[in-house]
């Protein structure tokens, strides 16, 4: 696979070659959506060319901001009928270029979608719109003690839309599992204007033969255009702690890790800083004194406070015995916060301290993490592209982030390879391409290598079921599907 | 038969202690699976009987009692060896727990009930084996077994409870079945949690174990959490035998008296359930007549997937 074909659309930084919407459909969908809104200025598309991807740029053609559900539908229909090519967008937040007008057209944004319709407490169940921020669902749930744990980084800003369209998932995922694991049902318009329910609050087929949901959810807005959920709700966590520990070396903190995911008390989380992701973090202002050179590791269990407190001194001792330099724990909500804010801040500080960052995804089998760290740094050092490291170690979802300058074509090339080395080692290792940020147009080069020839044809099917043409989404998780 | 070109792809017989997976023949039986998987201090919770295979249980039913904590068999296979109608066998899913990489055929394919192809092997999701066990029945009027079960599936120690099967039987009792691995040493946190909640509604704990009716159920339900009982009751009432609501995930298997088949009820529970989304599947079910609609795109899926 040559460097070239590692992105499938040219991506387009300013207006040159953008077609404007022929001012006959533009005014249908201003006509459409009687209190919504439809930007087509330079200066308004602009903020809508890219995802959590910020150096690869495709600018839309124009953007509809329905006003509600049944004017989403209403422009749903209406692009359908004019053939012409859209894609769904939430908050943007998507790290695989998923939200994105790769083939150009019109984006959608749903982010005024923003009802959470209902918090069932008896049948533990929630129903909200597509456009309903994930955090603003957690804080309604907190109230009533409910929990819907899938909890990408971010929560704060991203649409339940969007996650369900990636799958998302997050920190607590090694226990609490995914987005997909919590979708009871989804309603959604499909390309022929049809409106379809699939499950509901009994999170089964409903009046389908098949389970058409499991299809739709992680099918990264090729399928169909989300209006609503039916999201499974659990008992929130009677008590949380937190642990921090530090190691030496990797195979330490492996060893920690792999002891921790057998462990009975199934811990929530397992996450992991490299020496280097400690360096960018205690080099900066946010510095929260972490030994540098050094491995942390994170870890919660949560659940009954009688249950978890009699678990809390096994946790250490098993810290320990792997060969951790220190161990930190706190049940206190403040306490358990300076825990956690090393890895929270790392992020930011990747935008801080380097003009344009990669974070890649994909997730290996847990024995070979400190294998394929070795691999990660030594491709990276010799490419001279600075790489952190903090991830999902408990799922062996890596997340390593490349730094570089966008602007200058070497690195970029550089890291192109870097994501293709990556990707083919972790294929090489029984991994797989994405855990929970999805394919998007950044990896489906390397869909045809990790599926082979039939799986990818028996994957191609699905989206010729329900959108053969390609014209909603067109260009992401396979590079063959370019709207004609 | 013909394989993948890349046979490499295809998941082989496989223990894996450190990720906590396994892959077996879809034939293998529980019980064997649960003795594998014991010998590396593991287990695979979702087990309705032993005696069964894994294939058979796909079946027949999509959650098992134990999913009350791991949710249903889609969330506990992560992978398959799957043959489609022209004999081709493809791997789809994966090895490793988390997993967004294109569509989720998996979870489409796993109870589609033989129209798309079969599988031929399944890639596990292992849990740890804690070395402890707490299990309980209480008897006692329905309002007290009500209330148990609702302190049960109202606080985070559902999350560490294996399975709350509420057992109707043709009687017209019921008793309520709590059942959970757990660590060594732990099993007195766990009774003692569970004796609280029992003494506060008036239940007495009940010696007799063993209520869970041999076999996989002829009827399994998907519904709500709270509609469950009422169906367990009416399947129960019009027609005898056994009901067990797996209490935490809407869900009823039905085990009817040897010989016996309803006859009109069906249609109707049908109807309720998917309206709610749920469905019914198992031997009893009757097979599902899809609209047009869905006709279209399994046309498309069949015409596509049989020449490959």
């Amino acid at each position: 696979m040559g460097i070239h074909s590692l992105t499938n659309a040219e991506p387009r930084r300013t207006a040159c070659g953008r077609k404007p919407l022929p001012a006959d459909v533009a005014l249908r969908i201003v006509i459409t959506m009687p209190t919504g809104r439809l930007l087509t200025s330079e200066a308004q598309l602009t903020g809508y060319e890219a995802d959590g991807i910020s150096f690869k740029h495709f600018r839309p053609d124009a953007v509809a901001i329905p006003g509600n559900a049944a004017e989403l539908i209403a422009v749903v229909r209406l692009l359908s009928r004019e053939a012409i090519p859209f894609t769904i967008r939430g908050a943007g937040t998507s790290l695989s270029g998923g939200a994105v007008a790769a083939q150009g057209g019109v984006v959608v944004h749903t982010s005024r979608l923003r009802k959470i319709e209902e918090i069932n407490s008896l049948g533990m169940y929630a129903v909200v719109e597509s456009g309903v921020v994930l955090g603003h669902l957690e804080k309604s749930l907190a109230a009533q003690n409910l929990y819907y744990p899938p909890d990408p980084s971010s929560g704060a800003a991203c649409t339940l839309g969007g996650n369900v369209a990636a799958n998302a998932g997050g920190v607590h995922c090694f226990r609490y599992g995914v987005t997909g694991n919590y979708v009871l049902g989804v309603e959604a318009v499909l390309l022929d204007g049809q409106i379809v329910r699939f499950g509901g609050p009994a999170g089964g087929r409903g009046k389908w033969r098949d389970d058409w949901k499991r299809l739709f959810v992680g099918s990264e807005g090729t399928l169909g255009t989300f209006t609503r959920f039916w999201l499974r709700l659990i008992p929130r966590p009677e008590c949380v702690w937190t642990f921090r520990a530090t190691y030496p070396d990797v195979d330490s903190a492996s060893a920690a890790i792999q002891r921790l995911g057998c462990h009975p008390a199934a811990p929530a989380a397992i996450e992991l800083m490299d020496p280097r992701c400690v360096a960018m973090v205690e080099n900066s202002p946010m510095a929260v004194g972490l030994p540098r050179g050094s491995f942390v590791l994170l870890t919660e269990i949560d659940g009954p406070a009688a249950l978890v407190a009699n678990r809390v001194s096994s946790i250490e001792t098993l810290l320990r015995e792997a060969g951790a330099s220190e161990v930190s724990y706190s049940d206190h909500p403040g306490k358990r916060g300076e825990l956690w804010r090393a890895r929270k801040v790392a992020g930011g500080l990747m935008g801080q301290i380097s003009p344009d960052w990669l974070v890649q995804d994909a997730v290996i089998p847990r024995a070979h993490l400190a294998t394929v760290l070795g691999t990660i740094y030594a491709q990276a050092d010799a490419a001279g592209i600075p790489v952190v490291n903090v991830f999902h170690a408990g799922d062996g979802n890596l997340h390593p982030s490349f730094l570089f300058d966008s602007r200058i074509p070497a690195q970029r090339e550089a890291v192109e390879q870097l994501s293709h080395g990556l990707m083919t080692r972790v294929i090489e290792l029984g991994g797989t391409l994405s855990g929970e940020h999805g394919i998007g147009n950044d990896k489906a080069a390397y869909m045809e290598t990790f599926l082979g020839s039939v799986g990818k044809a028996m994957q191609l099917g699905v989206a010729h079921a329900f959108n053969p043409r390609h014209q909603l989404n067109p260009l992401k998780v396979f590079p063959e599907r370019r709207f004609a | 038969m013909k394989t993948d070109s890349d046979r490499s792809r295809l998941f082989q017989p496989f223990i894996d202690a450190t990720d906590m997976v396994m892959c077996c023949p879809a034939d293998a039986l529980l019980g064997d699976i649960q003795q594998e998987a014991a010998g590396h201090g593991l287990r695979f919770p979702l087990v309705c009987d032993p005696a069964w295979s894994l294939q058979a249980h796909v079946s027949a039913v999509d959650y098992a009692p134990a999913s009350s904590r791991f949710g249903p068999y889609v969330d506990n296979v992560l992978g398959m060896n799957w043959e489609l109608p022209s004999g081709r066998v493809v791997r789809v899913g994966e090895r490793v727990i988390k997993s967004t990489t294109g569509y989720d055929l998996l979870r489409f394919l796993l109870h589609s009930d033989g129209r798309y192809g079969r599988a031929r092997d399944y890639v596990l999701r292992l849990r740890p084996l804690g070395g402890g066990r707490m299990s309980a029945t209480l008897g006692g009027d329905e309002e007290s077994l009500d209330r148990v079960r609702s302190a049960l599936l109202s606080t985070s120690w559902i999350h560490w409870i294996d399975a709350v099967t509420l057992y109707v039987m043709q009687s017209g009792a019921a008793v309520l079945h709590v059942d959970t691995d757990c660590a060594a040493g732990e099993e007195a946190i766990f009774e003692g949690h569970l004796d609280a909640v029992r003494r506060e509604a008036g239940l007495t704990k009940e010696a007799r174990s063993g209520v869970h009716p041999d076999g996989l159920p002829a009827l399994s339900v998907k519904t709500t959490v709270p509609a469950a009982k009422g169906i367990a009751r009416r399947l129960v009432e019009e027609n005898g035998g056994t009901a067990a609501v797996l209490c935490m995930n809407g869900v009823v298997h039905y085990f009817p008296p040897a010989g016996r088949r309803p006859v009109s009820f069906e249609g109707r529970l049908a109807e309720q359930c998917e309206a709610d989304g749920g469905h019914l599947m198992g031997p009893w079910a009757e097979p599902f007549r899809a609209s047009a609609h869905e006709m279209m795109w399994s046309t498309t899926l069949e015409t596509t997937w049989k020449n490959l």
